[in-house]
């Protein structure tokens, strides 16, 4: 394995990194918003109107 | 999808790239005759029509708008038929005051330049004229015709029966937010004015000044007053054969309990 102090210290930098990146994006909730978003994406429709009352 | 004048709407709807739109009524029930497939589902609101006429003419009714240039947004539209009918019963005939169709957002323009003298629309555009000190009201549509009909909420037939979940939602959302603004007109103005492109103190006149100027609340169209619509479009030569009112209206999606809609 590596010893090297300077190894582990990047190794160390690069885990925080992940866990971090993973915290921050939340892919566990990517499908959920991305499903819904293509169902309001589906269910849209355009109501004509004049700026009028 | 914003539009700036009805014609444009019509051939939307025509070439099918509209499948719902608001509209005013007359125009609807001639889409009818002419074998275009909609229904008129609900209603956008009531009242908030207002005539408007120059601030430096004298005019206390139509009877001194002899000879002068009115503006109406389409001889298809409520405005065109009522204030016919007010001139019947003011005793002045159809030809003594010369009317012309505008685009709503042009008439006024149109009143500050003096290039018409009166106008009768639906609001911003009217109290428009007040703010920039151009124009006075001559009378609230309230006034004339109480719960009065401009436009109304018109889908294809197509669309209803494809997608009546959809239409649920529509006319439902235009409830609850109706009636959320009602109590909350300042809000309202707020929310509403990027839709209207307008300044929002002008939206905001609009809806308080006076209170019941516009109305966001009973939009269900009856039977009886879209028949009176018809038939005053009939005796306009507007429309040329009877529309069944049944053929016209389909009013299941109005939910029977509108609570106010929560917006921030």
């Amino acid at each position: 394995m590596h010893r090297s102090p300077i190894i582990r210290i990047i190794y160390g930098v690069i885990l925080a990194l992940i866990v971090l990146g993973t915290l921050r994006y939340k892919p566990w909730q990517r499908n959920d918003r991305e499903q819904g978003g293509s169902s309001r994406a589906r269910d849209q429709l355009s109501v004509g109107f004049l700026p009028v009352t | 999808m914003r539009f700036t004048d009805f014609p444009t709407i019509v051939e939307s709807i025509k070439g099918g790239r509209l499948k719902a739109t608001f509209m005013i009524a007359p125009l609807a029930m001639k889409l009818r005759e002419q074998g275009v497939p909609v229904k008129i589902l609900y209603l956008g609101h009531r009242d908030g029509s207002t005539v408007m006429v120059r601030k430096d003419l004298p005019a206390k009714d139509l009877r001194d708008l002899r000879g002068r240039t009115f503006a109406i947004p389409s001889k298809y539209s409520n405005q065109n038929l009522v204030i016919h009918k007010l001139m019947e019963d003011q005793g002045l005939k159809s030809d003594e005051i010369r009317f012309v169709e505008m685009p709503p957002p042009d008439m006024p323009g149109a009143l500050a330049s003096k290039a018409i003298d009166a106008y009768f629309i639906g609001e911003p555009h009217a109290a428009k004229a007040e703010l920039d000190g151009s124009g006075r009201v001559l009378y609230h549509a309230k006034d004339i015709w109480p719960g009065f009909i401009s436009c109304v909420l018109v889908a294809t037939e197509d669309l209803i029966k494809e997608r009546p979940e959809l239409m649920y939602d529509l006319v439902r959302g235009i409830a609850e937010s109706g009636e959320w603004a009602e109590t909350h007109r300042i809000d309202a103005a707020r929310v509403a004015s990027p839709y209207f492109r307008q300044d929002e103190k002008v939206v905001r006149y609009v809806l308080t000044q006076p209170p019941d100027r516009v109305s966001y609340r009973m939009l269900t169209p009856t039977d009886q007053e879209m028949q009176r619509i018809h038939d005053m479009a009939i005796k306009a030569g507007i429309l040329e054969r009877p529309i069944d009112m049944k053929d016209l209206l389909d009013r299941r999606f109005i939910p029977k309990v509108i609570k106010a809609a929560k917006i921030d």
